[in-house]
């Protein structure tokens, strides 16, 4: 359903993503791990048609993300890292806007909205202004957003990071639940969650796909824990 | 169409949230009036509206950038761009319901 290849991105001197290719098939969950400025989030913005590569190309459901972005937005949920929301409007204002965007009308709009506000557990705080939201709120308005339409294809850039253990617990349960009829990106730094849904792990580090296999294989080549895996190979490859 | 008619609603209705398209609101209505009736509108005791539509241009001045200039550099500051921009909006679209919501709020 995705497949990426030789994308490339640079800010500057920078090289963020150096020749990325992988692809991801329906029913996965794909795992992105990295130290700090590997290149996952820019990866992800550029699969989300936010940023445009400056060489390769992505096709996910079969769209070209340079040839047809707004196809691709349409199929995709996208949870960016730091969870953009429009500060000043309430939870429900907010949530009707983006199924405006989206076109979600009439019937369809309120089922998707009976449908998305009990999973996101966001009842209590759905006619209060988002800015008044604590972090972990915001997040799962940011969650909400991004499932609203049943999106066939999920990125999500550190999706759990902000929450409580239950919340934590909960969006993992809900990946997991999602994971069966649809394609799923997830970038995280808490190595535990991969384990606990990823059925795929890709390793980035310095903008370069440096390991792309399964957790369980790895921890099998390895024979040690999935956090000493992950230091050996980004510190002595980035060194 | 429907996106462009998203943005649109969103941000006329995002003018009325906060407090500060009113205060300019009132500011512009304070100025306009002032501006007309400083230069003895009674005394020329001509039935024209040359003294208001005179300091139009010099309001508009300020109220044009007020209105207009938190609309992308607010998204941009926020961080709701990368919301914005990831939804399926065409980025034609997104300007035209911004500029629109704005000049209606003008009006």
């Amino acid at each position: 359903m995705i497949s990426v290849k030789e994308l490339r991105r640079n800010f500057g001197s920078i090289v963020a993503v150096n020749g990325a290719s992988f692809n991801v098939e329906k029913g996965e969950v794909l795992g992105f791990l990295g130290p700090n400025g590997a290149g996952k989030s820019t990866l992800m913005k550029m699969l989300a048609c936010f940023l445009r590569p400056d060489s390769g190309s992505a096709t996910i459901c079969g769209y070209d993300i340079l040839k047809n972005p707004v196809e691709v937005r349409k199929s995709i949920g996208y949870l960016a890292e730091n969870v953009p929301l429009y500060n000043e409007m309430t939870v429900g204002n907010f949530l009707n806007f983006v199924c405006d965007a989206r076109e979600i009308k009439g019937n369809n709009r309120k089922q998707a909205l009976d449908r998305i506000v009990p999973i996101c557990s966001i009842e209590s705080v759905y006619h209060q202004s988002i800015e008044t939201l604590s972090k972990g709120y915001k997040r799962r308005v940011g969650l909400a957003q991004t499932l609203i339409h049943d999106p066939e294809v999920l990125i999500l850039d550190e999706p759990t990071d902000g929450l409580d253990p239950n919340q934590k617990h909960e969006v993992r349960e809900l990946i997991n639940n999602m994971s069966k009829d649809k394609c799923i990106i997830v970038s995280t730094h808490i190595l535990e969650e991969v384990e606990a849904v990823c059925s795929r792990a890709i390793i980035i580090a310095r903008g370069e796909i440096l390991v792309d296999s399964t957790p369980e294989k790895l921890k099998e080549e390895h024979q040690c824990g999935l956090d000493k895996i992950f230091r050996k190979i980004t510190s002595t490859k980035a060194a | 169409m429907h996106s462009f008619c998203a943005v649109f609603k969103r941000e006329l209705k995002s003018y009325f949230t906060t407090p500060v398209a009113y205060v300019f609101l009132v500011v512009f209505l304070f100025f306009s009036g002032y501006l007309t009736f400083k230069q003895g509108f009674f005394e020329i005791r001509q039935a024209d509206m040359q003294a208001f539509f005179m300091n139009m241009p010099l309001l508009f001045v300020f109220m044009v950038p007020a209105t207009s200039m938190r609309l992308w550099s607010e998204e941009r500051r926020i961080g709701s761009i990368e919301l914005l921009l990831t939804l399926p909006i065409t980025v034609t679209q997104a300007v035209l319901g911004k500029f629109l919501a704005a000049w209606l709020f003008s009006q």
